[in-house]
């Protein structure tokens, strides 16, 4: 299965959110996760680098898509391979739309797309959108409000949420401005970090289980119940 | 009288052929090989192989051919150009053009030889550059061929971001809280 976080903006929260949902599933769930940084500028990768001093042992390893490959997809079968693997194939990509991602964003299937309700990033979540009906993708999108302001009213958030639902699965729970987030590593998922995205986490996995022959369950629940 | 001929023989033809032994000796093989042999023994293979041979040499070689090549290729592509020309004209009326003096003397070496000769030299025309072109296309090809396609590939994702955006379109503005919806 291939999960891809892409956006057509930087900044909305793209690979920390991939950093959180990777870190869930590995201590959560017995399904393995490989991450795949397709960014230029590499983050999730050299966040995962860093925290190799950490004395806690990796969850998964990070694996980038190197510059010089050009078309790193040309050899098709790769990408199909990763499609119907029983493993989660998870894939961070910059914010800006290259044409290299087109095949990624074609196959996947599942595309987390994080937004904002400023101006900016709705607008370019309805570009993203559209390039992916362009593209004929036959990937489910789905839409997390990140970095949400929970004491802000945005006026325009309840017609762009009608906009967006047509087009995919936009999330009940927003994932709230927490700067606790700032901190987030590759090897855990702090308490209060936890709870930050456990919400928005479990509805995309739900949405993802609904949507998808290859299922991911999540053991804190056998946890909670055994509590 | 025997004697005295025998005397005279010894004395005047028998010297003459020794004399003619003696010069056909210094002509012999031996001879000449033991003459020049001091001269071949010195030459070895290192000898041969520390010739220096100057480089400029394939310099001052190579430069011109290239250059006479291009010179050939358009005189080629003139007289090709030219015959497709005279042919389209003669075609329509066959009345010759006369230009400059150039024109005037290739046109009498053309006019001269019988229509015949004009499928010859676009034969010999088409196969020369039959042969040029492999020498142009075959090195660049590969790498003409990835940059095309690639850059066909890029221009293609930048014409659907292009209509992407346009297919975005405002449609409400709560106090600078913009509302958009796609168009497409």
């Amino acid at each position: 299965m291939i999960i891809t976080f892409a956006t057509q903006k930087g900044g909305t929260g793209k690979t920390t959110l991939a950093i959180a949902l990777a870190n869930y599933i590995s201590t959560n769930s017995e399904r393995k996760i490989n991450v795949f940084d397709f960014d230029y500028q590499k983050s999730f990768y050299y966040k995962w680098k860093e925290d190799e001093v950490l004395e806690i042992p990796k969850l998964y390893d990070v694996e980038i898509i190197g510059e010089d490959d050009g078309q790193p997809f040309s050899d098709f079968d790769t990408l199909i391979d990763l499609k119907e693997s029983e493993e989660i194939n998870l894939f961070d990509l910059a914010g800006t739309l290259d044409a290299k991602y087109s095949d990624l964003l074609i196959y996947s299937d599942f595309i987390v797309i994080p937004f904002e309700y400023s101006d900016v990033s709705v607008k370019s979540t309805l570009v993203f959108i559209n390039m992916l009906g362009l593209l004929e993708s036959e990937a489910e999108r789905i839409f997390i409000r990140s970095k949400y302001d929970k004491g802000y009213k945005y006026l325009n958030q309840e017609a762009m949420d009608i906009e967006l639902a047509k087009y995919g699965m936009l999330l009940p729970s927003p994932v709230f401005k927490r700067n606790i987030l700032q901190t987030i590593n590759t090897r855990n998922l702090a308490g209060k970090q936890k709870y930050a995205v456990e919400n928005t986490l479990d509805e995309l996995l739900k949405h993802i289980n609904e949507n998808s022959k290859i299922k991911i369950e999540i053991l804190k629940k056998k946890e909670k119940a055994k509590d | 009288m025997y004697y005295a001929g025998n005397i005279l023989y010894d004395l005047f033809l028998k010297k003459e052929k020794a004399i003619y032994k003696e010069e056909t000796e210094e002509f012999s093989l031996s001879a000449i090989s033991e003459q020049y042999e001091a001269l071949t023994a010195t030459i070895g293979i290192e000898d041969v192989e520390n010739i220096i041979t100057p480089k400029s040499f394939n310099r001052k070689e190579l430069t011109p051919i290239p250059s006479e090549e291009t010179e050939e290729r358009q005189d080629l592509e003139y007289l090709r150009e030219r015959f497709e020309s005279e042919q389209d004209l003669d075609e329509l009326d066959n009345a010759p053009k006369k230009d400059s003096t150039e024109k005037e003397n290739l046109q009498n070496s053309e006019n001269s030889e019988s229509s015949e000769t004009y499928p010859n030299q676009k034969e010999k025309i088409s196969k020369e550059q039959e042969i040029q072109k492999p020498y142009d296309v075959i090195p660049q090809s590969p790498i003409i061929i990835d940059k095309a396609t690639e850059n066909s590939r890029i221009k293609e994702w930048k014409k659907m971001l292009n209509l992407s955006e346009t297919l975005v379109q405002m449609v409400a503005n709560y106090d600078g809280h913009k509302v958009y919806h796609s168009t497409m």
